[in-house]
């Protein structure tokens, strides 16, 4: 589909040629008529002219008085002809010289006009008109040369044509600008649509022209469907793991009961079922939970959200005195859901503080192509045949081990749910493990096929 | 040592309620938010678990009203939803240690007796002062290489005096911290108890200051 500037831009453009065109053919046409008209008004009063110097002698011999000869009849081929017929009698301006102009039989009172070509390849144009004179016929036809006339035609068409095409263009800048000013509320809703994809609103602007309302309108009430379902169905997975969290609490105590200290083999099995139970909860409603990059307008300041988190670490790990560092892009603002990204750096900065001996580093960069997060511990590490494994371990969690790697799972849910990737290695800067995240812009995702 | 115990469900509240008492706290419980805050407000908790799913009022938001008027009875956050969002919120509120359902009653126990521990400036191992250890775990106290047996109410009432040595304290903050709210608060049973901690450790160990109270391990 063709943009709407261009669209109204072409069509602008043809109708305004047209216009253009035929404006001129019009002027054009109009133009050598009333040159004509005017060249036949000169000639018929040369014609009045000859007919006074007209007369016949005694012998009956047509005389012209030279006297009213005009001069511009006089040199040959001068581009003005007359010819006088009475009867067989001919009389011819000296300008035609051994040529002659066509003979034309009219009626005494009658006239009549055509183009013709002339000597020398002259366009001429003749007038004749026949009298009586003294009872007997006489035929004047004057000829005149064109080329003059079609010059000054000529000239006039291509002044006209300039100033067309110079009135044209202008009319086309200031169409454009028109438009460009008409379709400047797309542009401002396209912007914060843009501004939406970022996260830096959660709504459009319905303050817009009346055409685009609306579609405006629309996409706010869908914006906040999504929202407050996407609310609704969290509050009611919290209510679900609330619920159920509870009774297994519960159980867990009944099975450490000092009744069951008889059986520790029944307690035991107990509690690894409880575990496991409480393991595909956990990880269930988290997956359920994720928001993923679905929901526009969601908004993480990760500047201002990282040190509580790296807090509350230090508070759950405050037997180990762990430093934990970070280095953060100044203007740090993620398009991400807040719980997703607090889940995510959560889990893998307590992998870290889990593993590591005194030093975890969180690095963040932020570039047009997305996100990049990296974890550093100064622990064990992964020896290099285990990281594929690793790196498989979140599809197959359900029959592992408990307590193993859950963490680093739901990382991974939440770095697919983004369409990201978790990579795994060994950190260069603090010698232990390396989790890199990469989460690429929403732009990004949908230009890739 | 007092402790408030604050869970809506009534099964698990009466569990934690027999678990901590075992292990030599006075506890107190509500089953609301609201409940919950009244009480915190009004007696002088040395601890505090709570759960934060509520009725009446979130339990983040009770922690945030204790915090903002001056509260600092350190708090044990219980939770379902464990998400790392809530944890961070949770220590934003001011909470000193969280524990996600389900979780063992000992680790609950542990928690607690460590948030305690902290508050009195101990971070780590067993309480002691001077020929004192206490054993938290078996309610006993260990005096010149001696093992003591204690009961209830001895061993809660030397170990809140082990967590302020030297320090005045006026029998009625004894009996606010040693006994739970539906208990007879009579005040001259303290007197009782202080005897026989005299008797069994050493009458040199608290100090009577007339008028206004007991010090213990002044001499050192």
């Amino acid at each position: 589909m063709r943009s709407i500037q261009s669209r109204l831009g072409i069509g602008f453009t043809v109708s305004l040629i047209a216009v253009f065109a035929l404006q001129w053919l019009v002027v054009s046409v109009t133009m050598r008529n009333a040159s004509e008209a005017g060249m036949i008004t000169h000639i018929e009063h040369d014609i009045d002219n000859l007919l006074a110097g007209l007369s016949f002698d005694a012998a009956g011999r047509l005389q012209l008085a030279p006297d009213r000869v005009e001069k511009y009849y006089l040199p040959p081929f001068s581009g003005n002809y007359f010819r006088v017929v009475s009867g067989d009698q001919l009389l011819r301006s000296r300008s035609l010289w051994d040529q002659d102009l066509p003979g034309v039989a009219l009626a005494a009172g009658q006239q009549e006009s055509r183009h013709l070509a002339g000597p020398r390849s002259q366009s001429l144009l003749l007038y004749a008109r026949a009298f009586e004179l003294r009872g007997r016929p006489v035929v004047i036809s004057i000829a005149k040369d064109l080329a003059p006339v079609e010059q000054e035609i000529r000239r006039f068409r291509n002044r006209y044509a300039l100033v067309s095409a110079a009135a044209l263009a202008l009319l086309l800048a200031l169409q454009a600008w028109l438009v460009r000013q008409g379709l400047r509320p797309l542009r401002t809703t396209r912007a914060e649509l843009e501004r939406l994809e970022r996260g830096e609103i959660d709504s459009l602007d319905e303050n817009v022209p009346a055409e685009l309302r609306p579609l405006v309108k629309e996409l706010n009430t869908r914006l906040l469907a999504m929202k407050q379902r996407l609310a609704r169905s969290r509050q009611a997975l919290g209510n679900l793991a609330h619920a159920m969290k509870t009774p297994l609490t519960l159980l867990m105590h009944q099975a450490a009961d000092e009744r069951l200290h008889g059986a520790p083999e029944l307690s035991r099995g107990m509690t690894a079922q409880i575990q496991a139970m409480k393991q595909l909860v956990d990880r269930e409603l988290k997956r359920a939970r994720l928001s993923g990059a679905a929901l526009p307008g969601a908004c993480f300041d990760i500047a201002a959200e990282l040190p509580a988190l790296i807090e509350t670490l230090r508070s759950l790990y405050r037997d180990k005195e762990l430093e934990i560092t970070s280095r953060l892009p100044p203007a740090a603002v993620l398009p991400a859901d807040r719980e997703d990204m607090l889940e995510l750096l959560g889990n893998l900065l307590d992998n870290a503080c889990k593993w590591a001996r005194s030093r975890v580093r969180v690095e963040v960069d932020i570039a047009a192509s997305g996100i990049t997060l990296r974890v550093h511990d100064d622990g064990p590490g992964c020896p290099p045949q285990d990281l594929v494994q690793l790196a498989q371990r979140g599809a197959r969690l359900d029959e592992s081990a408990p307590g193993h790697g859950l963490g680093l799972a739901i990382a991974m849910d939440i770095a697919a749910s983004y369409d990201g990737i978790l990579r795994f290695g060994r950190s260069e800067i603090l010698g232990g493990f390396l989790v890199t995240a990469e989460l690429p812009s929403r732009e990004s995702v949908s230009a890739t096929p | 040592m007092r402790l408030l115990v604050v869970e809506d469900d009534g099964e698990l509240r009466d569990t934690l309620r027999q678990a901590l008492t075992r292990a030599g706290f006075a506890v107190d419980t509500a089953d609301n938010g609201e409940d919950a805050e009244h009480l915190g407000d009004t007696e002088p908790y040395d601890a505090v678990v709570l759960d934060l799913g509520l009725p009446r009022r979130p339990g983040l938001e009770v922690l945030k009203h204790w915090r903002a008027r001056g509260n600092a009875a350190p708090v044990v956050i219980l939770t379902a939803r464990d998400t790392w969002q809530e944890k961070v919120d949770g220590f934003k509120a001011g909470a000193d240690d969280y524990l996600a359902k389900p979780f063992h009653l000992e680790e609950l126990v542990a928690r607690v007796n460590a948030i305690i521990r902290r508050r009195h400036g101990e971070t780590r191992g067993a309480l002691r002062t001077g020929e004192l250890q206490l054993d938290e775990e078996r309610q006993t106290v260990t005096h010149r290489g001696e093992t003591v047996a204690l009961t209830g109410t001895e061993f809660r009432l030397l170990r809140y005096f082990m967590l302020h040595p030297g320090k005045i304290l006026s029998k009625s903050e004894l009996t606010a911290h040693v006994y739970d709210f539906d208990s007879d608060r009579d005040s001259n049973v303290i007197e009782v108890y202080i005897r026989r901690l005299r008797e069994k450790l050493g009458a040199e160990l608290i100090e009577t200051r007339r008028g206004q109270g007991y010090v213990f391990g002044a001499k050192r």
